[in-house]
């Protein structure tokens, strides 16, 4: 009794040494036919997270087959030589489970969120469509016009997102980042069963994946089961991705303004492409435009109210496709250009009279609220397999905190000055059909 | 993967072997097929069930006895607080200045008697403190996320407020010019403007048809007394619900409940609200705007949370269109037609017009088709009700999935919340899942001939028809 007493102590210790470093305390190892695992324990609630991701995404389409990543994402739950009619989500409800996919540029993720007791049957069903899936051909056409009517709900409905697809297309040129994720609808008419299934044998393969559970579980126990669903499978050559291979464009600074009968208020937004993995550009988008304590906000919101927003963000962890982007909505739309003219001089100033205190006060405002992150078991799980399949180690993001505390005003500056003077970008500009009544 | 050459005596044998490996591989693979029993895999589950209750206390606070409901969880040196004040949401403003209680909700956090917002903002981002407000047709809430170690200040800062928040002109403007800004930017979305147009086809005249956000001439109208006015003579202990979760002991969140909310007043003279009559016309109305695929909403009538009815319905509702992939409406008119990509029904829970909803999106080659096999599933399951089948899967989904909810401290402490507003007791997390696994299928079927009614439901079409 005393030594299980004194080991629990020592446990204890243990783990509290290890997580004040880290952020999410995972666990990471490889089977042997090379799939990654990771395990993040949460002991909050009997539950648990599973998320299984490829290293497949719309960066790995063919030009005439755009949207193929997406559907076939959708196909997924379409049914395998043992599971039949689309049951995947059917079953994984009747065991009290929430289960979804997504599709993004450089991976396309599967998840489901059960009752700790359940997981291995999400498990179980994961492991077999990634060997076995069937599509009837029904089915295949009639998700078609999902997916279709899908890019309708997202895109075409949506002016600030048909803006974003133009503005997509001229900055980013050649590279397999200039098309939509969700495809072009004659391209998706286009795609026949046969380039799913070739697109999903390539690429759907075990070694080609990344598995991780969050959740009431301890890390022994995340072994014995990523072993018993998965350990059985062989490992397969994987090919080189398209983004390894293609070009950077020319530079290009341009701009793009449309007007549309939907459109109420004028807003823009400007999209630069930028050196990925960046903390130092983290630090400036949070300083920039990040919240309502940052420069831009305080100026153009509160002290001259002229923009209702001004928000800027840094996209920053992706294989081949970061981005950084600034925009604002006017409070007049008269005013649109002076707060053009006002951000570039802003951006410019702020990067030359940058100070130290600034920079040391953004680092604090960033690591604050890491505890948060430990919270949900599901957003646990998203984020970190998200972030390892963009191209992040778990040793990476572990010790994101001591990483962002490094960074220095020059990091900072350099990094600024890079995207002011070099970087492509493209502004678009959203307005309100003119001679329209408001 | 390259294999060393044999001869062909090894590799007859091989082969032969491979053979029955193949035929007996086959086989297993064939029973597999045949077997596949999603009970055995978790039967046969190396992770076993863990019990686990859910514990709600009900804190009061020593000195002016405010109530709350806590769940404690240790899990992580965080916590959250979510409470409403009831009866005093947008559908309360004065017709002359809609939109009062959302314009509160957002200028109440900006800043303190004794810090301008700048200041106070830095220091809640430097301290990861965040303390929003919001207000919806009937009620104004709040909610507070804090970590364990800047507990104090957060909820120091909460109580100023509430009970003494700063109100500066400037900032007072701003926010108004912000409002502004949004009122004309919401036009912009399908869901909207559908949104509208049937409140304002059901409720009429009524408060409820409004836009809580107000019009930009209610608005402009609005003046700083109105903002003090609202805060200290509407935020009151009477309409006060509160729900707290996290890393935080019943001792000590009853003193910070005195502190924050103390010494507010007890009562507020009410205003009161017509009921909202509502009459549900069966028709379709068209709104002629120019998005190339169309929004449709629905509406028809419903039961209140606390009907004897409302989890049979809420049962019902699963299977007809609230269970995503598992919902009849999601197999026929997405999967097996291909006509929609998003098709959802749910039960509204306003407790004045509870009502049954539900949207689809389409282009115009579909809609007509979309439209009647909705009605027709809506008719089918008015008329026939469900099947036993049926209702085993959604009470397994309804009792399995019932632990998700349990998976972050702000979900946890607004559920506390709003068990409290629906008046279902502190043990109704205990005897939930029981209450689920009672109801019949009689119960089912009798509450949807009563409730459904497949032909008095309003439909609203926005797009480009």
């Amino acid at each position: 009794m005393k030594k299980l007493f004194l080991m629990v102590f020592l446990c204890t210790i243990f783990v509290t040494n290890i997580s004040e470093a880290k952020i999410f305390n995972a666990t990471e190892f490889y089977l042997k036919n090379g799939l990654q695992v990771v395990i993040i324990p949460n002991h909050k609630a009997p539950i648990a997270t599973s998320m299984l991701c490829y290293k497949v995404g719309a960066i790995d389409e063919e030009s005439g087959k755009y949207g193929l990543a997406h559907l076939l994402e959708h196909l997924m739950f379409k049914g395998t030589n043992k599971i039949k009619d689309a049951e995947f989500s059917k079953i994984i409800a009747k065991f009290g489970g929430v289960d979804n996919a997504m599709t993004s540029y450089d991976y396309t993720c599967y998840h489901q969120s059960m009752s700790r007791e359940n997981l291995e049957l999400a498990l179980y069903m994961e492991a077999d469509r990634m060997d076995n899936l069937n599509i009837p051909d029904d089915a295949f056409e009639k998700e078609k016009l999902v997916v279709i009517e899908e890019r309708f709900s997202r895109i075409k409905n949506n002016p600030q997102a048909i803006l974003e697809e133009k503005k997509q297309s001229l900055l980013w040129g050649n590279s397999p980042y200039a098309h939509p994720i969700s495809g072009r609808i004659e391209d998706i008419k286009n795609i026949t069963k046969k380039d799913i299934m070739d697109f999903y044998n390539r690429h759907y393969r075990i070694n080609n994946s990344v598995l991780v559970i969050a959740g009431d579980l301890e890390v022994e126990e995340g072994k014995k089961i990523a072993n018993k669903y998965f350990g059985f499978k062989e490992n397969n050559k994987v090919e080189k991705r398209r983004f390894e291979k293609s070009e950077k464009g020319n530079k290009v600074r341009a701009k793009i303004e449309m007007e549309h009968k939907l459109i109420q208020k004028n807003s823009w937004r400007r999209t630069y492409i930028a050196e990925k993995n960046s903390y130092a550009l983290d630090i400036f988008s949070n300083l920039l435009a990040g919240s309502s304590t940052s420069k831009l906000y305080k100026k153009l919101v509160k002290q001259d109210k002229l923009a209702s927003e001004v928000y800027s963000y840094y996209n920053g962890v992706s294989l081949d496709g970061a981005r950084f982007v600034i925009g604002f909505t006017p409070n007049n739309d008269e005013d649109t250009e002076a707060i053009i003219n006002i951000i570039d001089e802003e951006i410019t100033n702020i990067t030359n009279n940058l100070t130290r205190k600034e920079i040391e006060q953004e680092k604090e405002k960033m690591i604050s609220g890491l505890v948060f992150l430990r919270d949900n078991p599901e957003s646990e799980a998203q984020n970190v397999a998200r972030l390892i399949v963009s191209g992040m180690s778990l040793e990476q993001i572990e010790s994101w905190e001591e990483d962002i505390k490094k960074v220095n005003m020059g990091d900072v500056k350099k990094v600024a000055n890079e995207l002011i003077n070099n970087a492509s970008f493209v502004s678009g500009l959203l307005m309100p059909e003119k001679g329209k009544d408001k | 993967m390259r294999r060393r050459k044999s001869n062909s005596y090894v590799l007859k044998n091989i082969l032969t072997i491979s053979l029955i490996l193949g035929i007996a591989f086959g086989i297993y693979n064939f029973k597999n097929m045949l077997s596949f029993n999603p009970q055995e895999i978790v039967d046969g589950a190396i992770l076993k069930k863990k019990n686990f209750k859910a514990e709600i206390k009900e804190v009061t606070s020593p000195k002016y006895k405010i109530k709350s409901w806590l769940m404690e969880d240790k899990t992580n040196p965080i916590i959250s607080i979510n409470f409403m004040f009831d009866n005093i949401g947008s559908a309360y403003d004065n017709n002359t200045k809609v939109g009062l209680a959302n314009l509160v909700a957002a200028v109440i956090t900006e800043g303190t008697k004794n810090k301008t917002s700048d200041e106070l903002d830095l220091e809640m981002e430097r301290k990861a403190i965040s303390i929003s407000f919001d207000a919806d047709k009937t009620s104004f809430s709040g909610s507070l996320l804090t970590t364990k170690k800047n507990k104090k200040r957060a909820f120091e800062i909460l109580g100023k407020f509430i009970k003494d928040p700063r109100l500066d002109i400037d900032d007072i403007e701003r926010v108004k010019l912000q409002f502004i800004a949004g009122i004309k930017k919401q036009e912009e979305s399908p869901y909207f403007l559908a949104n509208q147009k049937l409140n304002k086809e059901l409720f009429g005249e009524h408060p409820y048809s409004r836009v809580g956000i107000g019009k930009i001439e209610s608005i402009k109208n609005i003046s700083k007394a109105d903002i003090a006015n609202f805060v200290s003579k509407k935020l009151v202990k009477e309409n006060l619900i509160i729900g707290v979760s996290g890393d935080i002991t019943p001792e000590e969140i009853s003193s910070y409940l005195d502190r924050v909310f103390g010494e507010l007043k007890f009562k507020q003279r009410h205003k009161t609200l017509p009921k909202p009559k509502f009459e549900i016309e069966n028709k379709q109305i068209n709104m002629k705007k120019n998005f190339p695929q169309n929004v449709v909403m629905f509406a028809g009538k419903s039961v209140k949370r606390t009907h004897k009815d409302f989890y049979p319905l809420y049962i019902a509702n699963y299977i007809l269109g609230g269970g995503s992939f598992s919902s009849r409406l999601v197999n026929k008119v997405r999967e097996k037609n291909g006509l929609v990509y998003s098709i959802a029904t749910y039960l509204g829970i306003e407790k004045y017009a509870p009502m049954f909803n539900g949207y689809f999106a389409t282009t115009e080659d579909n809609f007509e088709n979309a439209k009647n096999i909705t009605l027709k599933e809506i008719k089918k399951i008015a008329k026939n009700g469900i099947t036993k089948k049926e209702l085993q899967n959604a009470k397994a989904f309804l009792i399995g999935s019932f632990n998700l909810r349990f998976s972050s401290i702000s979900d946890i402490s607004s559920m506390l919340v709003a068990m409290q507003y629906h008046e279902l007791g502190i043990d109704f997390l205990e005897k939930r899942n029981d209450m689920v696994k009672n109801i019949k299928l009689d119960e089912v079927n009798e509450a949807i001939k009563t409730h459904i009614k497949s032909d008095e439901l309003l439909f609203v079409k926005v797009g480009n028809n």
